[in-house]
């Protein structure tokens, strides 16, 4: 079942971090004010 | 016409995953650099930025002090960026350990914080880190190494992420991971990487220049002035920091769209990186940060000109897509039980109810 789940998530992660890219636009183009907030948004 | 956009942007999202990992394998097999590293002991200033990580705060400080580096040459940095949480609280009980404390009574931002950190900063390398991930014994040793070769400006440490048991984390982000350090080992083969792991780089002290204050992405602007200077940004995989997996995609969603905010804004603030006679990495970071920023729209474009090709192979392709985005809607679904609803989150995120 776990395996399931896992190669459920990759086509849901893939199309989410595609998302992100459109929504990136959106915040650049918004000028969002802090991305400082949440400590958990920083990896790399 | 349709069949051109059909194909144009399969094309594209086919180079961007698979056609640029293979360019770089042949490309490392007859134009590879080799780094000229050796074991040294130059002064070091690392540096951490803190907003609110009373958290993490106590546990990095000591994790500084665990590593395996002659004490009187590293500098510990916090600069702390108006906390509220009692992070300073926490930190300033180092002060007498010998960890200097840079102090804004103001919220200035990362970027700010970093560049005050940097004044107070004496080393010859700069390490930047910040306060969640926990550095390997030996990181800092095997970073400055590399700076033994007069080509290298910048050194990217590699960024373990881990799972509850601690072991290297295999779902999908975790694979998602390895495939981004795999290209990055490979563009560091060939000549530089188009950016660092924020949570473990060094640059050479005289190259730092301060940053804009409204910087979102350091890791990759900081390296990216350097490549411009005509200095090597390479990936270190020896110099290891940890991480934990984010709990479900959703989260790991919130980091990417901080990424890749950044990265328009690297281009709107960079114009120069686009020019190819201006920027030595000009193919690796088109293929690699502005590839990604297409993909999405490439995607909708793959699947509208689908809609219209619906005969033999296209009519198969069109099933494929479909198939595809069913299964992300199912894992959606999977994602939904575990935790926090994703939708929920999403929406806030959307709406701006929450921050990213």
């Amino acid at each position: 079942m776990n395996t399931v789940r896992k190669a459920l998530l990759v086509p849901y992660t893939f199309v989410l971090m595609n998302w992100a890219a459109v929504a990136g636009l959106y915040y650049f183009a918004r000028r969002h004010p802090d991305f400082w907030n949440n400590p958990g948004t920083r990896r790399r | 016409m349709v069949k051109a956009l059909f194909w144009a942007s399969l094309s594209c999202i086919a180079y961007v995953y698979v056609g640029y990992p293979l360019l770089l394998m042949l490309w490392r097999r007859i134009a590879q650099r080799p780094i000229h590293k050796r074991y040294q002991e130059p002064s070091v200033s690392l540096i951490v930025a803190m907003h609110n990580e009373r958290k993490n705060a106590r546990r990095k400080i000591e994790n500084c002090f665990e590593l395996d580096y002659p004490a009187d040459k590293l500098q510990v940095i916090v600069s702390l960026d108006a906390p509220t949480d009692g992070t300073d609280a926490a930190v300033r009980d180092y002060g007498f350990r010998g960890v200097d404390v840079v102090y804004s009574p103001v919220r200035i931002g990362k970027a700010a914080a970093l560049n005050n950190g940097v004044a107070r900063a004496t080393g010859e390398v700069l390490l930047f880190a910040d306060a969640r991930q926990r550095f390997d014994k030996n990181a800092v040793r095997e970073l400055v190494a590399n700076f033994a070769d007069e080509s290298v400006g910048s050194v990217s440490g590699e960024l373990f992420v881990l799972d509850e048991e601690g072991k290297e984390a295999s779902d999908a982000v975790g694979a998602y991971w390895r495939y981004e350090k795999k290209l990055r080992a490979m563009e560091s083969e060939i000549h530089s990487v188009p950016g660092a792991s924020g949570a473990i780089y060094a640059v050479r002290r005289e190259l730092f220049v301060p940053l804009d204050p409204d910087t979102i992405l350091d890791d990759v602007v900081i390296p990216m002035r350097i490549v411009l200077r005509g200095k090597r940004s390479i990936f270190e995989p020896a110099a290891r920091a940890y991480d934990l997996a984010s709990q479900n995609p959703e989260l790991e969603y919130e980091r990417k769209t901080r990424t890749l905010t950044g990265n328009y804004q690297l281009f709107a603030h960079m114009p120069e990186l686009l020019v190819p006679w201006r920027n030595p990495i000009f193919v690796q970071l088109v293929s690699h940060k502005l590839g990604r920023l297409l993909v999405p729209y490439c995607l909708a474009v793959l699947l509208i000109s689908n809609l219209f090709l619906l005969r033999g192979f296209y009519l198969a392709f069109f099933v494929c897509q479909i198939l595809w985005y069913g299964l992300a809607a199912s894992g959606r679904l999977l994602s939904t039980r575990s935790g926090e609803s994703p939708a929920r989150q999403l929406l806030q995120i959307s709406q701006g109810k929450k921050g990213i």
